[in-house]
């Protein structure tokens, strides 16, 4: 199961927040929510960084509980998305970087009437996403 | 329908014969000559057994790790299902001694009173060849059992009353303790920061 | 059995205040003192943070963490004991070493009567026993 996605900018923006699934929301509002989302990320990075070994890439790529899995990907121009899915999903990167480069970079990026760092509500764009987010075998299987 | 009740009575038999055991006598002794120490130190009734509490707590409070280590017994769903696992898995587990465990609910109590449970020790091995003397007939004898239970619950979130209402050494048939749920103690680590 | 290596335990008492640290490889980042004390906290309330942020119903708080240079499992007791393993990518195992490595708590820091509740574990059987362990795990 696919619950929600999140994609921020390197200031905190954030530039979508879209569930598919959400049956639980502890924070009082989305903003809230979003807010406490990207303060985890980026403690979570910081401890993360300490605790590499030298030898070691920096960096997370996924962290769960008993009942959801915390996708991250973070570009190299400090944009970060957040899949979030079931703890059996496996190894969703391959399906963020493909919302990076062929959703988000084709319609947000290469929309001239799209500025960056604002909200994304592109229909096009959302679109797209939904439709390919739907697409994936992971989106049906998995408990709720 | 008891059909889908874990057997807490096997998980208890299972635990009982994974641990060290040790001799029956020198444990009835041991326990023994404490409480006479502290009757001595204290030459008060009322506060031995305010000590012996005490002690079971915090007795309580380091046994706890090992139950939940060495017991395999699971996550109970309500106040019922701790009590009988507290009496058909622990006290089976430490004391070899099989504990019932029966429901309480008063008669005039409103529809959301705390819940709570009685222990019914039959064979209660710390017992043993004692008898009161008249002068420390009113000594709850068993007081460390309460603490234990005390201790133990307040380790995993859960505040209790124990108190020992019956016991073998007050005339009684047995030993019976009664645990009642005063809070449930949820913590949680709020961020300073904003 | 395991593959992979073992990089560090922590174990954070119920405040989230480290109460043992090892280091179990060389190749483990080596942090001071302080750094060790906050980190260990920041993974207790990160872990919580992330239970509240989970899109379902009950969630216990996190229990595992992917990172790009190494794999964390913690192994949250109901007594608010929490024991966290670092380990090389890909290995096995970390939730049963953790489920060990709390019964040897359970027996020599806790049934020692001078080891105090929630202190810092400076219980010498407590890290022989712990040292055979990773031993045979690591074999």
């Amino acid at each position: 199961m696919i619950y929600n996605l999140y994609i921020y900018n390197k200031h905190g923006v954030c530039l979508l927040y879209h569930e598919w699934k959400r049956p639980n929301i502890t924070a009082g509002s989305a903003m809230a929510d979003q807010k406490l989302m990207f303060g985890f990320l980026f403690s979570l990075k910081q401890v993360v960084n300490k605790l590499t070994p030298d030898s070691g890439m920096p960096g997370f790529h996924a962290c769960s509980t008993n009942k959801f899995k915390l996708n991250y990907y973070e570009t190299a121009t400090g944009l970060r998305f957040v899949l979030n899915t079931d703890p059996n999903c496996g190894d969703m990167r391959e399906c963020i970087r493909y919302i990076y480069s062929a959703v988000f970079v084709e319609y947000a990026s290469k929309n001239a009437l799209y500025t960056a760092g604002e909200p994304l509500d592109n229909e096009q764009f959302l679109f797209a996403l939904d439709k390919y987010v739907r697409s994936l075998p992971a989106f049906t299987s998995g408990a709720a | 329908m008891a059909a889908q009740r874990p057997p807490y009575q096997r998980l208890g038999d299972v635990a009982f014969s994974k641990v060290e055991k040790v001799n029956a006598e020198l444990f009835t002794l041991t326990y023994g000559a404490v409480v006479v120490q502290l009757l001595k130190d204290s030459e008060d009734v009322e506060q031995t057994s305010i000590q012996l509490e005490k002690m079971g707590y915090n007795i309580g409070v380091r046994i706890i790790d090992e139950f939940l280590a060495k017991a395999n017994a699971g996550t109970c769903t309500d106040f019922k299902e701790t009590g009988e696992v507290i009496a058909k898995v622990a006290f089976r587990m430490f004391l070899g001694v099989t504990v019932d465990c029966r429901h309480v609910v008063e008669p005039n109590a409103p529809a959301d009173a705390m819940p709570a449970f009685h222990l019914i020790i039959v064979d209660n091995p710390l017992v043993d060849f004692v008898e009161l003397p008249e002068h420390c007939s009113t000594l709850a004898y068993c007081n460390l059992l309460c603490g234990v239970v005390r201790g133990a619950l307040e380790m995993v979130g859960m505040r209790v009353e124990t108190k020992l209402l019956k016991d073998t050494l007050w005339g009684d048939e047995h030993t019976e303790i009664s645990v009642s749920l005063k809070e449930l103690v949820h913590e949680q680590y709020r961020d300073d920061d904003e | 059995m395991s593959g992979g290596r073992l990089l560090s335990l922590y174990i954070n008492n119920r405040s989230g205040g480290l109460i043992y640290q090892r280091n179990l490889s060389p190749a483990a980042a080596k942090l001071r003192d302080n750094d060790q004390l906050t980190v260990a906290s920041m993974l207790s309330s990160l872990a919580l943070i992330l239970q509240e942020l989970a899109p379902t119903s009950g969630s216990r708080p996190m229990s595992s963490l992917e990172a790009n240079g190494f794999v964390l499992c913690s192994y949250d007791v109901p007594t608010g004991l929490k024991l966290v393993m670092l380990a090389e990518p890909g290995t096995q195992g970390l939730e049963l070493l953790l489920k060990a490595i709390h019964a040897l708590y359970a027996d020599y820091a806790l049934k020692n009567p001078f080891y105090e509740l929630d202190m810092p574990i400076k219980c010498d059987k407590f890290d022989e026993r712990l040292t055979r362990l990773l031993h045979d795990f690591t074999r």
